[in-house]
């Protein structure tokens, strides 16, 4: 994927902002150059034109005019011709044109071409009196007099004017470019030391400690703080799967160690057939306890990978017939310890979860509640179905938990104490397994328990639709 | 000699009862949790203490912790499922002599067990020679002057005990309480008993007694010229 450069970006796109106002600029400073020096040009012109209209007195023939410009400095590329009435030209610029021009044409300002050069010309008419004081009032004769310069010189000048802006503009460009660039660079510092930080993040390192910059700069303040808590969560998770894989290397340790010690001394010596049977038998229980760790490792890791997937809709089944499965199939048990099973169900539970995990939640439950019970009392089993929701309570007249254990029973392979260790059969993973059916469902499960009075289990289950 | 283990697994600590037992001729004693392994490890009629870590009402490494706390010198062996450095050097440092990770080989564990008891009372060779007896720990054999003596398996614990520590007087109550566990119904006049079956035995053919008697204190290995 080709990368993109925020910095990159910013500054061609201030640079192109820039170069666009440049442009601008430049238009305008022509515009405004060639208007002033066009201006100050007409002025110099007609100021000439009216010394030059001032030149023209009386010549010796007394009758006439002429054109004397001693004394008077004319460009040496600038253009006049004096004309009187008649036509009769009084004076001319020594390059006049060849070609006469169009009296068409004439205004007061006018601009003509010729060899290739664009001249600005004045057009003045003025009056000569010859002799006012005569009594016929003097002779009148009227001057036309036409004046041009070039106008190359000026606009020359209006292209040195505006170079000069450009040139100006373009080392400007340049100059707040490099500048831009390095106040990008130090404005992003924060976001580099920040991806620093977040570098260093690793399996074995979880420590996320936003830098100072990063927390103090606004646009980035929200960045960190959502790295820092999904670090967290991260973490949580991460060390979760850690302690899960070492319980149960644990587990599965010590219930290998068993299967070997049996097997090993069952062959430390020569014995007897019957007494080689009688060791096999053993192993194999041993053996099959081990297959059930497993198999039960095995159930709560696929509910754990499974349980962000809530389950889905279309999965259902009636919790109050599995509740009565499980009790059924523990009534063998209940009536040996001299437990007598009370179930109280109000007709069909449906609960989103497949005919399996209903099954395993209620006899986890109910077996718990029976190898929990003091012999001769009794367990209840209760299901409600109220606003939308199954209620499951199992209540034992057990040993209780203790307050300080209550906490971590649904951590999996946690024991509490002596009496629910290994020696009732458990693995320490049944409430973690039911903890994980009841979120799939986006249900609860609770304990209550009073030490040497009883424990209640209540599983809350929204009711499936289906 | 009796060792204690401490486990809260019943059917890992019944295997291993029966393996000490059997193959090593041990009195065993078993506490299902660190508190009765506590109390029954401060009664000092322990040669070795086979330990778990994770237990319930009290961890081993609080147990062993306490033990050496109130100088308690019985070796002990650690058994772990937990792997890692960290703890073994923790282990160690606490005060445990060895460890063995779960599974175990259970021939390893006996001989560790038992290498363990003779360093504990000064002795690096698993074969015990004084005077002209030769005690074999690991093919459990007596022999005096090359002649292979057939000695009960109580008779070879008792020699085995006082070979451990020659001319040491030991009680008639010491011996009871290292040779014999809770499981083991036993009477005061049981020891004098074996003990004049183990000197018949020991004795036979030679003019003097191996085992010397010291009314009111006990018994001891000694090597003194036959009394006249």
């Amino acid at each position: 994927m080709k990368s993109r450069s925020i910095t990159r970006r910013l500054i061609i796109a201030v640079l192109l902002l820039e170069l666009l106002a440049a442009l601008a600029l430049v238009a305008l400073a022509t515009f405004h150059e060639s208007s002033i020096r066009f201006r100050a040009f007409d002025a110099t012109l007609q100021s000439r034109a009216a010394t030059l209209l001032g030149a023209v007195g009386e010549a010796d023939d007394p009758a006439n005019v002429m054109l004397d410009t001693r004394g008077i400095t004319i460009p040496k590329r600038d253009l006049y011709s004096v004309t009187d009435e008649t036509g009769r030209i009084l004076g001319q610029s020594p390059h006049w044109l060849k070609e006469p021009i169009d009296p068409a044409v004439y205004e007061a300002l006018f601009r003509v071409k010729r060899n290739g050069q664009t001249y600005r010309f004045v057009h003045l008419q003025g009056t000569r009196i010859i002799d006012p004081g005569d009594k016929n009032g003097g002779v009148i004769h009227h001057i036309t007099l036409l004046y041009g310069a070039p106008t190359g010189p000026i606009w020359h000048e209006v292209r040195e004017a505006v170079s000069f802006y450009t040139f100006a503009s373009l080392v400007l460009l340049t100059l707040t470019g490099i500048i831009m660039a390095w106040f990008l660079r130090r404005g992003l510092a924060p976001l580099r030391e920040l991806a620093d930080e977040a570098g260093r993040v690793s399996a074995h390192q979880w420590q996320f400690t936003p830098p100072e910059s990063a927390r103090t700069t606004r646009e980035l303040a929200p960045l960190a703080d959502a790295i820092e808590a999904a670090l967290l969560r991260l973490q949580q998770t991460f060390q979760q799967q850690r302690r899960f894989t070492s319980d149960a290397a644990h587990e599965l340790k010590t219930d290998v160690a068993i299967v070997k010690s049996s097997l090993q001394l069952l062959s430390m010596r020569p014995r007897a057939v019957d007494e080689y049977q009688e060791g096999l038998e053993v192993a194999l229980r041993d053996c099959n306890r081990l297959e059930s760790t497993v198999q039960e490792m095995l159930t709560l890791a696929g509910m754990q990978y499974t349980a962000h997937q809530t389950a889905s809709p279309t999965q259902a089944s009636d919790l109050a017939r599995c509740a009565q499965e499980a009790v059924h199939r523990f009534a063998p048990l209940a009536q040996l310890r001299q437990i007598n099973v009370i179930l109280a169900t109000g007709g069909a539970a449906m609960v989103a979860l497949d005919e399996k995990e209903s099954t395993l939640l209620c006899t986890n439950l109910i077996l718990n509640a029976i190898q929990h019970s003091h012999p001769a009392s009794s367990v209840q089993v209760g299901l409600r179905s109220e606003h939308g929701q199954i209620n499951l309570t199992v209540d034992d007249q057990g040993e209780g938990i203790a307050a300080n254990i209550l906490p971590h029973v649904f951590e999996p392979f946690f024991r509490g104490d002596a009496s629910r260790d290994r020696k009732s059969g458990g693995t320490g993973l049944g409430l973690a397994i039911c903890k994980a059916i009841c979120e799939r469902a986006a249900g609860s499960i609770e304990i209550f328990s009073t030490l040497n009075t009883g424990t209640r289990v209540l599983v809350q289950l929204p009711t499936s639709a289906s | 000699m009796r060792v204690l283990i401490v486990e809260d697994e019943a059917r890992l600590a019944q295997n291993l009862a029966a393996a000490l037992r059997e193959a090593g001729s041990f009195a065993v004693d078993h506490a299902p949790d660190g508190i009765e392994g506590e109390l029954l490890a401060k009664q000092g009629c322990y040669d070795a203490i086979i330990l778990d870590l994770m237990l319930p009402g009290q961890t081993g490494q609080s147990l062993l912790r306490r033990l050496r706390a109130a100088d308690d010198p019985t070796p002990v062996l650690i058994l772990t499922a937990r792997e890692g450095a960290e703890s073994v050097i923790e282990l160690l440092n606490a005060g445990a002599d060895d460890y063995l990770s779960k599974p175990f080989d259970l021939g390893e564990l006996m001989a560790r067990v038992k290498a363990l008891i003779r360093r504990g009372k000064g002795a690096a060779h698993p074969v015990f020679r004084f005077a002209d007896v030769e005690l074999n720990t690991l093919e459990q054999i007596v022999r005096r002057n090359g002649r292979l003596l057939d000695l009960s398996p109580t008779e070879y614990r008792i020699l085995e005990y006082l070979m451990h520590r020659p001319r040491v007087i030991v009680s008639r109550k010491e011996l009871l309480e290292h040779l014999y566990d809770y499981n083991w119904e036993h009477h005061s006049n049981v020891i004098e008993a074996h003990i004049s079956n183990l000197r018949r035995k020991l004795d036979e053919g030679t003019d003097g007694s191996l085992i010397e008697t010291l009314r009111h204190r006990g018994y001891r290995l000694t090597a003194q010229s036959p009394v006249e």
